[in-house]
Formats: structure tokens, C-alpha cells, sequence
């Protein structure tokens, strides 16, 4: 009976439906693990916000509106879809014209909800100048190790689902979180 | 190294003279030494003496290069910054920025058309693109090219674009691209061309100066594609055509301005570089037999964000967007590539290898900093006469000092730094102990060790002038000692006024004449180093002819 109890409660604790091989915590895509994040508005100085459209692990460029035209009343957008932790998918396939598809805007432009939750300490300082000439042709590909870890989710929110992805190839970037920090 | 030969020995020997007449004889002879000198300053035979002027211009920028004096370059983040001058910043595209789109070198036109969106928020001054885009391009990326670039043009932000010709960009014209209203989307209209060619100078291949324009000898000057710096200065600071006929008028075809350079990193950089930027040069490496250029640094001179960071705030979280637009905002934005094996790397004074794109950042900060006016070598002027006048009057000044100074030195003295006799009749007898061949044989090798292994020179030299002043000290008068002091007092007074004059010529060649610091050292070392003196045989030449000529005179032959 004890041993019952001790089960249930560490079930309680930890949640035991995660597959083992799944990390608890996605570190790269934090924010696309926010539940019901939002865009509140956009962060770019009163600037247009750049427009993607089509593929996310390809977007092209869509066009250029203002925060307003995107929310008229300034309400606040759902995040439809996110990729990668730095691209969201908006509500919106009419801002940039025809044949678009819902848009994308870069995590960078736009506050969301979600911002207070995956706000980093440190810079992760993986950019360097290439500078030692080689006397041979490229044939391979750099490395990048990242030198400081990436931010962590503060809350509970490591431990949700990933949010509702758009895209098939958003939910595939959500399954293999660590692929594109330290492929290259 | 001795001051001390007797030049003037043959001074005032033609009976009484009058003062004008000495002075007269005076300002010929330091006429005649400083035109030697001018001469073997500038002789260059099979481009010798070029590497050592350059390297003294890398030294003197390597020292001072920091000083608003000599380079006052805006380093303080800020759109405005440094004296108000506007900043320049690079941004780096490298292949963590393409794979965070999800492409690979070549970057597509649609990437470039994507980044350009997103640096039209960031709301720069003007942006440059350092890429070759010239080949053929799908119709789809070249009109989101175009577009973006007629956003910016519409923002009242300029797009460069680099090209090695003037129709190179005649592929995205053929594209036949419109936009919304159905209007042609020509390059003319969007685009400015630039030059994005490089020189490098012929004897070390280190690219110190820029070119005002990409043209060819037989092209009239102004009418080549003007190179991107100057373009984008003048742009700014226009009127644009009015600033680039200033700077390309009357010039050869392969001429270009001087780059001053910082040992500095840019304080920006400091963010993501693993190394330092703050420079540990110092003259004293120099006197200490160190290395006195800074080594390859990884911190560049201009600010650079890169484009990984703009795409992925969680590169670096830290810069948040107002830090961004700080940066950004108001500044010249040149986009460039270091991508592994590409080869786009340029060799600098101070910095070894940078990636192509800073060539031009820093060509522009030097427009910025010099407020358009750079630094132009003596052989890019036209005409070129007045500024060799200029070097042969201050040589002139400093020849008329060293000959003062060796006025006051009585005939037959010592001079400050010569061994006294009374010092050799010690020194000889204490070495003539030992047989010819043994002393000849230890000092040969001694002399063999100094010159393989650099790091006991200085001791060396230290304790051999420590020695030869104890001795001096031992065997010489009083009377000795007091003329020795005298002369040297005489030296150290010579080459403070020297200093002055350099210092002087040294304003009004960079402040006024603008020409580039090579010559400096040039300078210094005629008035401190003695180099006077080795060409002072020219005035006893020259004094020998001057007494043949009285003679003939005194003796009714003149010249017919």
C-alpha cells in the first residue's frame, strides 16, 4: 500500500507519461513551449514589421506593415505557430497580399507574453571572426559549440507540451530541439 | 652611434666675412645636406626603401592610432557618436546566419531580400551589401531584391550594391520586375552601384590605401564607378556629385587615400570576441626589441553585429532591440560575408586578416573621421612638386639645426657620444693582453651571439655603454668632462628643437596638407639618429668647390 502511494505521488511529481528518451526541458525552443503565448505588440520603434511567408525553415520575404494594420484595436495576436524559437506564426493571410498563407514575423520585431518567462542572463558568445586562411579548398563544415548554456524556462512551463505548431516542419523542429544548436 | 664628426672644419677660413654672408653660407649648406637627404629619403632603388616608410606608418599609427589627434574616429555606441559623427557598423553574415534561414552559400537573392527588411527597421543611415550579386537569378528572388531595395529607397534609405562593372546588374533588369502599382522595378532607379575593388601596396601586399574609383588609365577622372566608401560618404555628406569630383579630380587611375587604422577593437565588439580589444602596444615593445605591431587581433576596428545575433535574439540575449537601434540607427550599415574558404580576407596594417568588408568600413570611418578630406600620398597629388618643397623645408630647418650644433662643437673636439683618447689609451692596453687572434676570435663571436639572439642585444648594448661611461668617467679631466657635458647639452638642446620643427611640420603636412605620417620617422631619424652625418661629406665636397671658385676669383678668372 505504501509502495502504492509513493508511486502515485512521485507520478504526481514528475510527470511520468514523458517518454524517457525526451528531454524535460527543450532548452533551444523555449519559447515555442509556451502555452497560449501571445503577441502584444511590436518591438521595432514604432517601425514597420518585416512579413515571412511560405516554409519557416525557408521563409521568404512578404512585405512590411505596421503594428496597427496587423492589430487594429492593439489587441493582442495569438501565436498560431512557432519555429525554431524565433519565428510566430500570425493569424493573418491577407496582410501582404494574396497566396501567402498564414504569416510569419521574427520573434526579434514583437513582444509577446511569453517574453518574461525565456528572458536569458548571458550572451551564449558562439560568433567569431573567421579569419585564418586556409591554403586548401572547403571541404567541410565549421563547428559551433555554444559556450554558455541557453536560457531556461523560470516556470512550469518547461514541463507543458509544446504549443500547437503550424507547420509540419515547426513540429518536427520542436522534436529535435537540440539538432540546430549544435550542427554547426 | 657618434654625433661627433668635425664638419666644419673648413668653416670661415677665407679670411673675415661678414655675418649676412656666413648666414647666407649657412642656409646653402643646410640647403645642399637637406636636398641630399630629401634625395635618399625618397630613394627607392627596386622599391627598397618603400617597405620601411610603410612599416613606420603602421608604427606610427600601431602607437597612436588611438589619439583623437591622429585618427578621431567615432568608438562610443550610439547612432551619433564621437564628435557627432556618424558610426559604422558592420554586419556579418556568416553561415550560422544562413543555416538560421535554412540556406547555403551562395546566399539566394531571397535571403538577402529578407535581411535587408530586417535591417530596414533598424532604420540606418545607408546600407551597403559586399556581395557579388551579378550572377543570374531566379525572377522570383531578384524581384524581392528589387522590392526591398524600393522600400528602402522609399524610406529615404540608400542601397549599395557592389559590382565590377557597370552592367552587371543587367540580369535583374531582364527580370522584368514590377511592383504593386505595376510599375517597372529598374536597378538605376533602386540600387546604387559601387565599386568594391581593392589595392594593396606592391611591396608588403597590405592594403593601406583605398581608391577613389574603379576606372580605367585611359578614362577621365570622375568617370570610373566610384568605389563604395567614397559613394556612400557622398551621398550623405553630398552635394553627392560636387563631393565625388573633389575627391577623384586630378588624380592618377590607381589612386587612393591613406587608411588610418586603430589598434583598437570597437568597444561593441568586446560582446562577442573572445579576445580582447584593447590593444597592448606601446613604443616601449620597440625599445625593448618586442614585437611593436599588434599581433592578428579577432576584435576588429568597427562594430560589428552579427547577422546570426540580428536573426536570433538568443545568440545574444543581451542586446535587446533599444541596444539595437542604438547601434543601428543613423549609422552606415555595410553587410558583409565570412564564410570559411571563400577567401574574401584582407590584409591590414594593424589587424593581419579582417574579412573583405571591413576594408570598406574603415575607408568610410576615415571620410567620416577626416570630414572628407583623407590622406593622400605625395605620389597621388597633382601636382606633386609643392608637397616634395614641403618635405625639402623641413628638412631644410632640421639640416640648419644639426649644422648649428656642429658650429658650436669646436673643431677637432669631441663630440657628446665619441670615445675620448685618453679613454682608447685605457681600453687598448687592457685588451692588448691578450694575442690578436684570441681577442679578434672573442669578440667576433660575442658579437655572433648578440646578432642570433635578439633578447641579450639590449643588455648587451646596456652594459657596453655602462662600461665605456665608467671609463670615461676614470681616465677623463675635469675640463674633459665639463666639454663632454656641454656637447652633449648641445645635443639634447639640438633635438629638442628639432622635435619642435617635426612636430610643426608633422601639423601642417597632416592637419593642412594632409598627407599620410609614412614620411615621419623619416624626419626623426635625419635630426636624431645621425643620419645628417653620413651624408655631411657632400658639404666638404661642396666647401672644397666653394674655395676653388673664390680662388679663381681672387685670381681674375671668372667665369666668361
Amino acid at each position: 500500500m505504501k509502495t502504492r502511494i509513493l508511486a502515485a505521488l512521485t507520478c504526481a511529481a514528475i510527470p511520468c507519461g514523458l517518454p524517457a528518451d525526451q528531454p524535460s526541458a527543450p532548452r533551444e525552443y523555449g519559447i515555442c513551449q509556451a502555452l497560449d503565448n501571445q503577441i502584444t505588440g511590436a518591438n521595432t520603434h514604432g517601425q514597420p514589421l518585416p512579413l515571412l511567408k511560405g516554409d519557416p525553415a525557408h521563409p521568404k520575404q512578404a512585405c512590411s506593415v505596421p503594428w496597427a494594420s496587423l492589430s487594429p484595436d492593439n489587441h493582442p495576436l495569438p501565436v498560431v505557430g512557432c519555429f525554431a524559437g524565433r519565428l510566430l506564426q500570425l493569424p493573418n493571410d491577407a496582410a501582404c497580399g494574396h497566396d501567402t498563407g498564414r504569416l510569419w514575423v521574427d520573434r526579434r520585431w514583437v513582444r509577446t507574453s511569453a517574453d518574461k518567462l525565456y528572458t536569458a542572463s548571458g550572451p551564449t558568445t558562439c560568433e567569431e571572426l573567421y579569419i585564418n586562411p586556409s591554403a586548401a579548398t572547403r571541404d567541410y563544415r565549421p563547428d559551433c559549440k555554444l559556450q554558455k548554456p541557453m536560457p531556461q524556462p523560470k516556470s512550469a512551463a518547461s514541463q507543458s507540451s509544446p504549443a500547437a505548431t503550424a507547420h509540419p516542419s515547426a513540429a518536427a523542429a520542436a522534436s529535435t530541439p537540440s539538432t540546430e544548436a549544435t550542427q554547426h | 652611434m657618434s654625433m661627433g664628426g668635425a664638419v666644419g672644419s673648413g668653416n670661415g677660413t677665407r679670411g673675415p666675412s661678414t655675418a649676412r654672408s656666413r648666414l647666407l653660407n649657412g642656409a646653402l649648406h643646410s640647403l645642399l645636406l637637406a636636398s641630399v637627404a630629401l634625395f635618399f629619403l625618397n630613394f627607392n632603388i627596386a622599391g627598397t626603401a618603400t617597405p620601411s616608410k610603410r612599416f613606420s606608418q603602421d608604427l606610427v599609427y600601431a602607437w597612436f592610432g588611438d589619439e583623437a589627434w591622429l585618427y578621431p574616429r567615432a568608438t562610443a555606441a550610439g547612432p551619433n557618436a564621437g564628435n557627432g559623427q556618424p558610426k559604422v557598423v558592420v554586419v556579418m553574415l556568416d553561415e550560422r546566419a544562413l543555416d538560421l534561414r535554412g540556406v547555403r552559400w551562395p546566399a539566394p537573392m531571397e535571403f538577402h531580400a529578407q535581411l535587408l527588411s530586417e535591417l530596414e527597421v533598424l532604420r540606418p543611415r545607408g546600407i551597403l551589401v559586399d556581395f557579388l550579386l551579378i550572377d543570374p537569378a531566379p525572377h522570383e528572388g531578384v524581384c524581392d531584391l528589387l522590392s526591398v531595395a524600393a522600400q528602402l529607397r522609399e524610406q529615404a534609405i540608400p542601397l549599395y550594391l557592389a559590382v565590377t562593372r557597370r552592367d552587371d546588374l543587367a540580369h535583374m533588369d531582364a527580370a522584368d520586375c514590377k511592383d504593386e502599382s505595376g510599375k517597372a522595378l529598374r536597378v538605376a532607379d533602386v540600387i546604387t552601384v559601387v565599386s568594391v575593388e581593392r589595392r594593396a601596396d606592391d611591396s608588403d601586399f597590405v592594403s593601406r590605401t583605398y581608391p577613389f574609383e574603379q576606372r580605367s588609365e585611359a578614362d577621365v577622372p570622375g568617370t570610373g564607378i566610384a568605389s563604395a566608401a567614397v559613394r556612400m560618404y557622398c551621398d550623405a555628406f553630398g552635394p553627392p556629385k560636387a563631393c565625388v569630383a573633389r575627391l577623384t579630380a586630378n588624380r592618377p587611375a590607381n589612386a587612393g587615400f591613406e587608411l588610418a587604422w586603430s589598434p583598437r577593437g570597437d568597444p561593441f565588439n568586446q560582446r562577442w570576441s573572445g579576445v580582447s580589444c584593447i590593444p597592448t602596444t606601446s613604443p616601449m615593445n620597440a625599445v625593448l626589441n618586442q614585437p611593436a605591431l599588434p599581433r592578428e587581433s579577432r576584435c576588429p576596428p568597427v562594430a560589428t553585429l552579427f547577422a546570426s545575433v540580428l536573426l536570433n535574439p538568443d545568440e545574444d540575449p543581451l542586446l535587446d532591440n533599444d541596444k539595437l537601434f542604438g547601434l543601428v540607427k543613423g549609422s552606415f550599415v555595410m553587410v558583409g560575408g565570412n564564410i570559411r574558404g571563400s577567401g574574401d580576407l584582407v590584409t591590414t596594417p594593424l589587424h593581419t586578416l579582417l574579412p573583405g568588408v571591413y576594408y570598406h568600413a574603415v575607408a568610410l570611418q576615415n571620410l567620416v573621421a577626416f570630414d572628407g578630406h583623407p590622406k593622400v600620398r605625395k605620389e597621388y597629388r597633382t601636382p606633386k612638386l609643392p608637397y616634395y618643397c614641403f618635405d625639402l623645408l623641413v628638412l631644410w630647418l632640421l639640416a640648419a639645426i644639426f649644422l648649428w650644433r656642429q658650429h658650436w662643437v669646436s673643431p677637432g673636439k669631441l663630440g657628446p657620444f665619441g670615445l675620448s683618447d685618453a679613454a682608447r689609451g685605457w681600453i687598448a692596453p687592457f685588451i692588448a693582453r691578450y694575442p690578436t687572434h684570441a681577442w679578434i676570435l672573442t669578440a667576433s663571436v660575442l658579437l655572433l651571439l648578440m646578432a642570433a639572439y635578439r633578447k641579450p642585444q639590449l643588455i648587451a648594448v646596456a652594459l657596453i655603454i655602462v662600461a665605456l661611461v665608467g671609463v670615461e668617467l676614470r681616465v677623463a679631466g675635469h675640463g674633459e668632462i665639463r666639454e663632454r657635458m656641454r656637447g652633449i647639452a648641445l645635443y639634447f638642446g639640438a633635438i629638442g628643437v628639432s622635435l619642435a620643427v617635426i612636430v610643426l611640420a608633422v601639423w601642417i603636412g597632416y592637419r593642412w596638407l594632409r598627407l599620410p605620417p609614412g614620411d615621419w620617422l623619416g624626419y626623426f631619424s635625419f635630426a636624431a639618429f645621425g643620419f645628417f652625418v653620413a651624408h655631411t661629406a657632400i658639404l666638404e665636397f661642396g666647401r672644397r668647390i666653394d674655395e676653388l671658385y673664390r680662388e679663381r676669383l681672387a685670381g681674375g678668372g671668372g667665369r666668361k
